[in-house]
C-alpha cells in the first residue's frame, strides 16, 4: 500500500467506526438498549477490516516515485 | 501501516477503544438515575413462621413471606442485572444490630417485564434466620428489602427500602 493509500485506509476506518458507533449509541439511547450500540459498532469494525486491511487496488493509486539509478563512476582499483 | 498486520491491528484496537468510550458514555448519561428514580416497595412482610427451634446451641428460624415490589424503575441502557436480597433486621443482647439474608434473587435486564415485578406470597425462605447465638426469642424482626445495581460499565452500588416502610413481626417467647 503507497502512502497515500495508508492515509486513506486510517480516514477510512477511523469515519467507518466512529459513525456507526455514533449513531448506534444515538438509537441505543433513546431505546434504553445497549444492544444496539454493541451489534453497530461491531458491524461498523468488521465493514473496516474488510474495507482497511486488504492492500485493494485503490490504495495504490499514488506509487513512490523513486529517483533514477545513479550511475557509479568510481575508478577501478590499482595495485603499485 | 505498510503491512496486513500492521492495519490490522491499527482497525481492531481503534474499533475496541472507540467501544471503550461508547461505553463509558452510556454510564455517564445515566448518572443520578438510581437516586432520582428507585423501586418501588409495596409490600414485603410475614407470612407465615413455620418454626423457632434451638438447633446445635444457635437459634433459628424458618418462616415464609410475602413480596410485591416493582423494580422496573431501576432499570435502564447501564444495567445489566439487579441482585435483590431479602435482609432480616433484629436487635439482641450480645449484638445491637444484626442483618440476616433470607433470600435472594437475579433479576436481569433481559428478563420480561412480568419478571422484573416480584409480586409473590408465602414465598418460603432460602436460607434460615439463624442467630449467632440463642437470642431470637422474643424478639422484634424487620424485613427489608435491598438491591445492588450491576452495570454494563462502572461500578456497584447498592441501595434499599426506606426504613420507614419496613414492615415488623415478633418472634414467639417459645420455642415452637
Amino acid at each position: 500500500m503507497d502512502y497515500e493509500g495508508q492515509k486513506l485506509s486510517e480516514l477510512l476506518f477511523h469515519i467507518f467506526i466512529l459513525t456507526f458507533g455514533g449513531v448506534g449509541w444515538v438509537v441505543g439511547y433513546f431505546a434504553q438498549n445497549f444492544t444496539y450500540v454493541f451489534y453497530a459498532w461491531a458491524f461498523g469494525t468488521a465493514i473496516s477490516v474488510v474495507l482497511c486491511v486488504p492492500d485493494w487496488p485503490f490504495y495504490n493509486r499514488h506509487p513512490v516515485k523513486w529517483l533514477d539509478q545513479i550511475p557509479t563512476s568510481a575508478p577501478e582499483k590499482k595495485n603499485n | 501501516m505498510h503491512t496486513v498486520w500492521v492495519r490490522l491491528n491499527a482497525v481492531v484496537f481503534f474499533g475496541l477503544t472507540v467501544l471503550l468510550g461508547l461505553s463509558i458514555l452510556a454510564a455517564l448519561s445515566k448518572y443520578g438515575h438510581s437516586n432520582r428514580t428507585k423501586p418501588i416497595i409495596h409490600d414485603l412482610s410475614l407470612n407465615t413462621l413455620r418454626s423457632l427451634k434451638s438447633h446445635g446451641g444457635v437459634d433459628r428460624a424458618l418462616l415464609s413471606f410475602d413480596i410485591h415490589a416493582d423494580l422496573r424503575p431501576a432499570f435502564h441502557w447501564n444495567i445489566k442485572q439487579l441482585f435483590v436480597y431479602v435482609v432480616a433486621e433484629y436487635a439482641t443482647d450480645t449484638n445491637p444490630r444484626n442483618q440476616i439474608i433470607l433470600w435472594d434473587k437475579i433479576v436481569e435486564a433481559t428478563d420480561l417485564d412480568d419478571a422484573k415485578v416480584l409480586k409473590q406470597d408465602n414465598i418460603f425462605v432460602k436460607y434460615a434466620l439463624v442467630d449467632q447465638a440463642d437470642e431470637l426469642r422474643g424478639k422484634d424482626v424487620q424485613l427489608q428489602l435491598h438491591w445492588d445495581h450491576m452495570p454494563l460499565t462502572g461500578s456497584l452500588h447498592q441501595d434499599s427500602q426506606g426504613r420507614e416502610t419496613m414492615s415488623t413481626f415478633t418472634l414467639p417467647e417459645e420455642y415452637q
